[in-house]
């Protein structure tokens, strides 16, 4: 300012051939300033409307189930933390959690705990906090559906006010993807105060960039900015509203008509429709797990592997894929996703020829009733596989109900072949082992392979990722060989904003994070 | 007072016989609840836990029973899913279907009057058939899709109003009307036919009647006779109509309440059906009879108020 005025006063030419540059340096450094500073000033506020497919089902981890879905976890996402989180490469990203070692042994892992942060309810967060969640999940009393995916853990202990055990039967490899999963509430640790008052499930409590503000069922649930949140500067949004509509076709048009920033969808029609919309953006994930026909192998005809075989010879995922999904989700040979990479999966194309030479072979007619839900997509899955299958001369009778019978006639055994899914989640190991043990409860497709169960429970026990990979491969082909379960195609979440929703960093098995989302005004 | 005991007495019949069918039909149907909590990953053990944690494990005559003497003192019980109190949920969804229902009624009444009266005034002229040349056609269209192009002109095309995004009455008068206007519409478009072809036809009888003749001879304007003498003894049918429609109201709202994301009890009603919430579907059929009947009541009242001859007629048999 003084050179300034010195310039102002002199009045020389030199003096002004000095100072001209500065002031215009001067100046376009306070109009960036002013531009960086309103940049920044303009990405804080706004309410962003999120059009979910259906209501949410509650947050009490223990209550929860598959039920929660995929709306749910971006919700409860966005109240209460994990630990850790990975990236896209498989990194892991500190949250809650700031380090985490393992013994020498492999069997414990210690977690240093972040400090000074609180709960929604002002109670603070800490290695007790992280104890009781894990605990309620582990104690066997509590009879906690998810224990499975928990695999060896044991017991998860607490060594000081900011560091945690966690104690595993033997050295278990997915540890690390396992406990980074934002999928479902097992990793996300809410306040011990508000599930010991059991307010949890319908008023959850968190250290989340938001807070629960008002869930009205069936309506709206309502988030609001956090503004004691830790993560500095964030989030910008002051309210999310998750708006459930069920009709996906209402969904997409108030995304058009501005009601809605973004939404979830799953209809390949109306995601090729935005993709070529100018005004709308298209984001997704690419994740593990399948679309699938489940198999029933111990009731006849499907109790003959031929039959198996041929009927996946007849089944072409290509078209399925491309006809029920508008090519909206990959075809896959396996349901590891990039979990693993297998040059030779043993996959069965689509060749006719050969099914019909492996039912030569079996020698009886082939009638089989297909399961599949009551909706359009699972009608026209119904009637492109009794298609499919009566090119080869096997006669397919399509059967739709509601995803509860649905559900009920396979736990019960009472199919033969219907329509199921193998989620995606942080790691497909402990999921096949409960799928594909003929020891498991939940080997629903009856399938009874000492080989299979031998690789089921060596790649739980395997230590080296390559060899690991190796056996996730074996485990592929014998699946494609014997054919418990046929592919109907990938998992791939997506999401739709219009052009105003900003800063949607990368999506992980659909989770799709909102605290650094912001809105173009 | 026999009369009123009468009704009273039907009243709870009916609303026993229809719990009673409800509850035995939505046991009925394949799959329960249990299947839909556990999901697809529950074993069998998860399925036996969660049945006998939602008391489903007992026979269904105890269960009904059990919920019926609940329901006597207004315990309707918590939903097997949300695990809310079923009345409460209720309560919460009731204003949005009874908005529904009113502006939809009332934006058929404001199509319906008009042209009906236009149509028996001025039978069988242009007018009369254009109206109802376009009546037919919007007939023949299902709400559903009367409710997607609704959508696609006045929400997508024209910006005017929302396609979704419900605002409660008590958050914002301006904002909750316009969240009904296509809804209403998409249900009225529908309704106002029949409604009008009902009046149209009556008022054609009425309008031949020698005291209409009369009062025409007198010298009134046609808006005098048409709307002072005409319209009230015609509308009686019409008023019938209007008590059956909005009995079948409920049957728009599922299919308007879901494509608009309106949080009615429509809305909750299929939700509850398709996920076996039992307990939920138990206490909106409870509750849709229970409204069913008062409307009919009101109905029948609003005769005597319509026609002095119902009220004699009524005082002599009392």
């Amino acid at each position: 300012m003084k050179k300034m005025q010195g310039c102002e006063t002199n009045g020389t030419s030199r003096n002004i051939r000095i100072v001209a540059p500065v002031v215009l340096i001067l100046a376009l450094l306070a109009w960036f300033g002013i531009g960086i500073a309103y940049a920044a000033v303009s990405k804080t506020g706004g309410t962003l409307t999120f059009g979910t497919e259906n209501d949410f089902a509650g947050f009490e981890v223990l209550k929860s189930s598959s039920r929660l879905a995929i709306n749910g976890s971006i919700a409860a996402n966005t109240i209460m933390e994990p630990l850790f989180r990975m990236d896209t490469e498989d990194n892991l990203i500190p949250v809650l959690g700031l380090s985490l070692e393992q013994s020498d042994d492999g069997k414990t892992w210690t977690v240093k705990l972040r400090k000074n942060i609180n709960f929604h309810d002002g109670t603070p967060f800490n290695a007790d906090a992280v104890v009781h969640h894990w605990n309620r999940m582990l104690n066997p009393e509590n009879k906690f559906r998810g224990r499975a995916a928990m695999g060896p853990i044991v017991s998860v202990t607490k060594v000081d006010e900011t560091t945690i055990q966690y104690n595993l039967k033997h050295p278990w490899l997915p540890f690390k993807r396992v406990i980074s999963g934002t999928r479902g509430l097992i990793n996300l640790i809410p306040s011990s105060k508000s599930v010991d008052a059991g307010n949890q499930d319908r008023a959850p409590m968190g250290t989340g960039p938001f807070k629960l503000q008002e869930w009205k069922s069936g309506d709206a649930f309502t988030v609001v900015k956090n503004p004691d949140y830790w993560g500095k500067g964030l989030p910008y949004l002051d309210k999310i509203v998750f708006k459930p509509m069920t009709d996906s076709q209402t969904r997409y048009a108030s995304l058009q008509s501005g009601q809605a920033g973004i939404i979830w969808m799953d209809r390949g029609n109306l995601i090729n429709k935005a993709k070529a919309d100018s005004l709308l953006n298209v984001y997704f994930s690419e994740d593990n797990g399948a679309e699938i026909f489940i198999l029933n192998t111990s009731a006849p005809p499907l109790d003959d592997v031929n039959v198996r075989r041929a009927l996946a010879h007849s089944h072409n995922q290509e078209r399925q894929v491309k006809m029920v999904y508008k090519d909206s989700i990959p075809v896959v040979h396996h349901p590891f996703g990039n979990q693993c990479e297998c040059n030779d999966d043993g996959y069965r194309e689509y060749n006719p020829d050969k099914a019909r030479e492996l039912l030569a072979d079996y020698g009886k007619p082939v009638e089989l009733e297909v399961l599949h839900s009551n909706s359009k997509r699972g009608r026209d899955i119904g009637e492109i596989t009794q298609q499919l299958f009566k090119d080869v001369g096997v006669t397919a009778n399509p059967a739709g109900f509601d995803f509860g019978p649905v559900i009920k006639k396979v736990i019960s055994g009472k199919y033969q072949l219907s329509t199921w899914r193998i989620s995606s989640r942080a790691d497909q190991g402990p999921a096949l082992f409960l799928t594909l043990h003929s020891k498991s409860r939940a080997n629903f497709s009856h399938y009874n392979k000492p080989e299979m169960d031998k690789l089921l429970v060596a790649q739980r026990m395997e230590t080296d990722p390559k060899r690991r990979t190796e056996i996730l491969c074996q485990i592929s082909r014998l699946i494609n060989d014997d054919v418990p379960i046929l592919y109907r195609g990938g998992m791939r979440s997506h999401v739709i904003t219009t052009n105003k929703v900003e800063g949607l960093s990368s999506m992980k098995n659909g989770i799709v994070r909102l605290e650094s989302v912001w809105l173009n005004k | 007072m026999q009369i009123l005991g009468k009704k009273a007495l039907r009243f709870v019949l009916v609303v026993l016989a229809v719990s009673a069918l409800t509850f035995l039909l939505i046991n009925l149907l394949p799959g329960d609840v249990a299947y839909i909590v556990g999901g697809e990953e529950s074993t069998p053990a998860d399925i036996e836990a969660i049945r006998k944690n939602l008391g489903l494990d007992q026979n269904i005559v105890a269960r009904y029973l059990t919920w019926l003497k609940n329901a006597a003192s207004g315990d309707l019980g918590e939903s097997y899913l949300s695990r809310e109190p079923v009345l409460g949920t209720i309560i919460d969804r009731l204003p949005v279907t009874l908005e529904l229902l009113i502006v939809s009624q009332c934006m058929a009444l404001i199509l319906a009057l008009p042209f009906g009266i236009v149509g028996a005034y001025r039978s069988n002229s242009v007018v009369d058939r254009l109206v109802n040349g376009i009546g037919f056609a919007t007939l023949s269209i299902p709400s559903f899709v009367m409710a997607l192009l609704t959508i696609y002109l006045f929400s997508i095309k024209l910006r005017w109003l929302p396609a979704t995004g419900y605002v409660a009455l008590s958050a914002n008068i301006s904002a909750n009307l316009k969240s009904f206007v296509l809804p209403g519409l998409s249900i009225a478009m529908i309704e106002w036919v029949v409604l009008m072809r009902v009046l149209r036809s009556d008022m054609i009888t009425t309008l031949g009647q020698n005291y209409i003749l009369m009062a025409k001879a007198k010298g009134l304007p046609p808006w005098r006779v048409l709307l002072q003498h005409a319209l009230r003894p015609s509308s009686f049918t019409l008023i019938t109509v209007l008590g059956i429609q909005i009995g079948r109201h409920l049957g728009e709202a599922v299919i308007v309440e879901t494509i608009f994301a309106l949080p009615g009890i429509g809305r909750l009603l299929i939700d509850s059906i398709y996920a076996r919430d039992y307990q939920m579907v138990q206490g909106c059929v409870l509750f849709i009879t229970i409204g069913y009947v008062i409307i009919n009541s009101l109905v029948d009242l609003l005769y005597t108020v319509l026609d002095p001859r119902i009220r004699t007629e009524d005082g002599h048999a009392g």
